[in-house]
């Protein structure tokens, strides 16, 4: 079986907590988690990862903002024990570079040329922010300045509309809310907060609405820092939450796409094996199966290879079936927003 | 066959094969393992020696490959090489030292992992259990980078004498680094996996099974391989007989090459050795399924 590769770009304003929660992704993923792990392809990244990490754990120290530095990239599988499931290819871009007034023009050109090959875009809004709007619904604009809500939504509809050219499948996008601790406020616990969150999304981020999109929205935190998402926080409030879900429903939608394309790969080949065998039928009506016995031979070995490949098609089909259920499982409970509808709990 | 040690610093490898080496020396229900090397099994048995009164062997420094052979009643059944690296080969850059490297190139042509977690640790300290979960990143990259090669992987809890596992918490504690790892392994068609509790202090206890296990499995492998060949020579000596006609051996002889015939008895020849070398692996394969019948694999 060939594992699928899969394209990731994650974007989000400066500090909005990208590469923690990066970082604690790995984490979670490197030692197992519900039987899914993760590994870098080259041990050094682990290394790299594992050691800011480690920086956190033990001295509380967060990963300086990524603003004056490259975006980093990392190829990573993902896997359910030992069974591979993708391959990703992740680029985590530096936050200052959604700003079209730090951005070099060939910055722009990667990011975009970036997106126009991704399979899933993570759209990460720091939920100390989204608690400010919650607080006061009038402050709209300003957090979607803050959360750079604009430029977000433009690359991700740019990409759409490249990709709608191109006949590809939209990317799908995960809302990931972090620091979601935060969200809590003085009359409303975290689950309410998201709630709240979840209901307004249409204002605050119209592009998840979209036509075509799917989208998932994924709270995640990795420790109750308070307002300090900078510099050094205490080490004794690192709690990771739900960290492995993105990855978890970035995989879950390019199977269920690839569904799709199989049930239509089966369809033409089933038409196929039809074909051949009304032929083959004809051909053996009376006497013509005698005199034209090398075609017929021929038309067998035809119907037989189409047989086998349905068959192949069949098991691959439920096979992606029974993981995407499996992965379901991980998301139960997180909204699912599919053609501008938000789905309702199965 | 290659056993390739993976754990971190001070987990207890270099103790472990002192141990072992110097039990299976002694010999184990017909079984003995020699090192090719004097200089290498008088280091081991020093080791060995010095660890029964509590002085242990220095941190190893870098990668040390021992050359050694399994023999059954006096007989030399496998030859197997074992790899110790140094403790931070498993955590270090592969630019900031060769042994590094060296480590992932192991595991990757490796017939067996024996990877060691250090019981104490694991029981006080968290970390530890992080560092050993780690650890699972180079198993799983180097098994997936070689595809679907059958791999033993035994799980070595060392210090066991220093913890009480009588003790429900104590013993969860060890469990929960290790059971994710432990569920992959049972779950995948390729992986077999064996954790095992053993002691490296001056009464060391529990040290053979663990590589005796994995020599089983290169034992089997051997066996598998040997029966390949022999169905293999048995159908190339069938064709040759096949293809043995009065007038193929003119224009043999005529070119000076190989009758067919001659390539026949060629092949039943091999044939007949591979059959003789698979007989001889019976009473091992026996012998090591009887010492390792109450030995609990996943």
């Amino acid at each position: 079986m060939t594992v699928p590769d899969l394209t990731l770009t994650m974007l989000g304003a400066t500090s909005s907590g990208k590469t923690t929660f990066l970082l604690g992704m790995y984490d979670i993923l490197s030692t197992g988690l519900h039987g899914y792990f993760t590994f870098t392809e080259d041990p050094d990244q682990a290394v790299d990862l594992r050691d800011a990490w480690d920086l956190l754990i033990d001295e509380g120290e967060l990963p300086p903002p990524n603003e004056t530095d490259q975006s980093k990239y990392y190829r990573f599988v993902f896997s359910h024990g030992f069974n591979p499931l993708v391959t990703i290819d992740w680029m985590d871009y530096r936050g200052g570079a959604l700003d079209d007034r730090t951005t070099s023009a060939a910055d722009v050109a990667e990011l975009r040329d970036r997106l126009n090959r991704s399979d899933s875009i993570y759209l990460v809004l720091d939920g100390g922010n989204l608690a400010k709007w919650l607080d006061d619904p009038a402050k709209l604009a300003f957090v979607q300045r803050k959360l750079q809500v604009r430029a977000m939504s433009d690359q991700v509809l740019r990409a759409m509309r490249h990709r709608q050219e191109q006949k590809l499948p939209f990317p799908s996008v995960v809302v990931i809310i972090t620091k979601a601790d935060l969200l809590r406020g003085p009359d409303r616990g975290v689950g309410e907060a998201l709630a709240q969150v979840v209901d307004k999304l249409r204002d605050l981020l119209p592009v998840v609405w979209a036509q075509g999109i799917t989208a998932v929205v994924c709270p995640v935190k990795v420790g109750n820092f308070g307002e300090e998402s900078t510099g050094i926080v205490d080490v004794s409030t690192i709690d990771p939450v739900g960290l492995h879900r993105p990855m978890i429903f970035s995989l879950m939608h390019y199977l269920t796409i690839g569904l799709g394309g199989r049930a239509m790969e089966m369809d033409q080949t089933t038409a196929s094996l039809t074909e051949v065998e009304q032929e083959l039928a004809a051909l053996n009506r009376g006497f013509s199966g005698v005199i034209h016995g090398r075609k017929a031979a021929q038309l067998k070995g035809q119907a037989a290879t189409y047989t086998n490949r349905i068959v192949t098609q069949q098991q691959q089909s439920q096979s992606d079936q029974a993981l995407i259920g499996r992965l379901s499982e991980e998301l139960r409970g997180h909204p699912i927003i599919r053609n501008g509808e938000l789905e309702p709990e199965p | 066959m290659k056993i390739v040690m993976l754990g971190n610093s001070g987990a207890g490898k270099t103790t472990y094969l002192a141990l072992m080496y110097a039990e299976m020396n002694q010999g184990v229900s017909g079984f003995r393992v020699q090192a090719t090397s004097s200089e290498q099994h008088q280091l081991l048995l020093r080791d060995a020696k010095g660890i029964r009164t509590g002085v242990y062997p220095a941190a190893t420094h870098r990668r040390a490959s021992y050359d050694l052979a399994l023999s059954y009643n006096g007989t030399e059944v496998l030859p197997f090489s074992w790899r110790d690296h140094r403790g931070g080969a498993a955590s270090g850059r592969t630019s900031d030292a060769g042994d590094v490297a060296e480590l992932h190139r192991d595991l990757l042509d490796s017939d067996a992992i024996i990877m060691f977690a250090d019981g104490a640790e694991l029981v006080s300290s968290p970390r530890a259990a992080k560092a050993f979960g780690r650890l699972s990143g180079h198993v799983l990259r180097a098994l997936h980078a070689r595809g679907q090669v059958p791999t033993p992987v035994v799980i070595v809890v060392t210090k066991c004498d220093l913890i009480n596992l009588g003790d429900q918490k104590v013993l969860e504690a060890v469990r929960a680094p290790l059971r994710e790892l432990i569920t992959a392994i049972r779950a995948s068609q390729h992986i077999h996996g064996t954790a095992q509790l053993v002691s490296c202090g001056p009464s060391p206890a529990n040290v053979i099974t663990p590589a005796v296990w994995s020599l089983r499995w290169g034992v089997l492998g051997m066996r598998a391989r040997l029966a390949v060949s022999l169905q293999q020579s048995i159908a190339a000596a069938q064709a040759a007989a096949k293809r043995d006609t009065l007038v193929s051996r003119f224009v043999a002889a005529w070119r000076g090459k190989q009758t067919w015939r001659q390539r026949a008895v060629l092949h039943r020849l091999q044939a007949q050795r591979a059959y003789e070398d698979l007989e001889a692996l019976i009473p091992p394969v026996q012998g090591l399924d009887k010492l390792l019948a109450d030995v609990t694999s996943f």
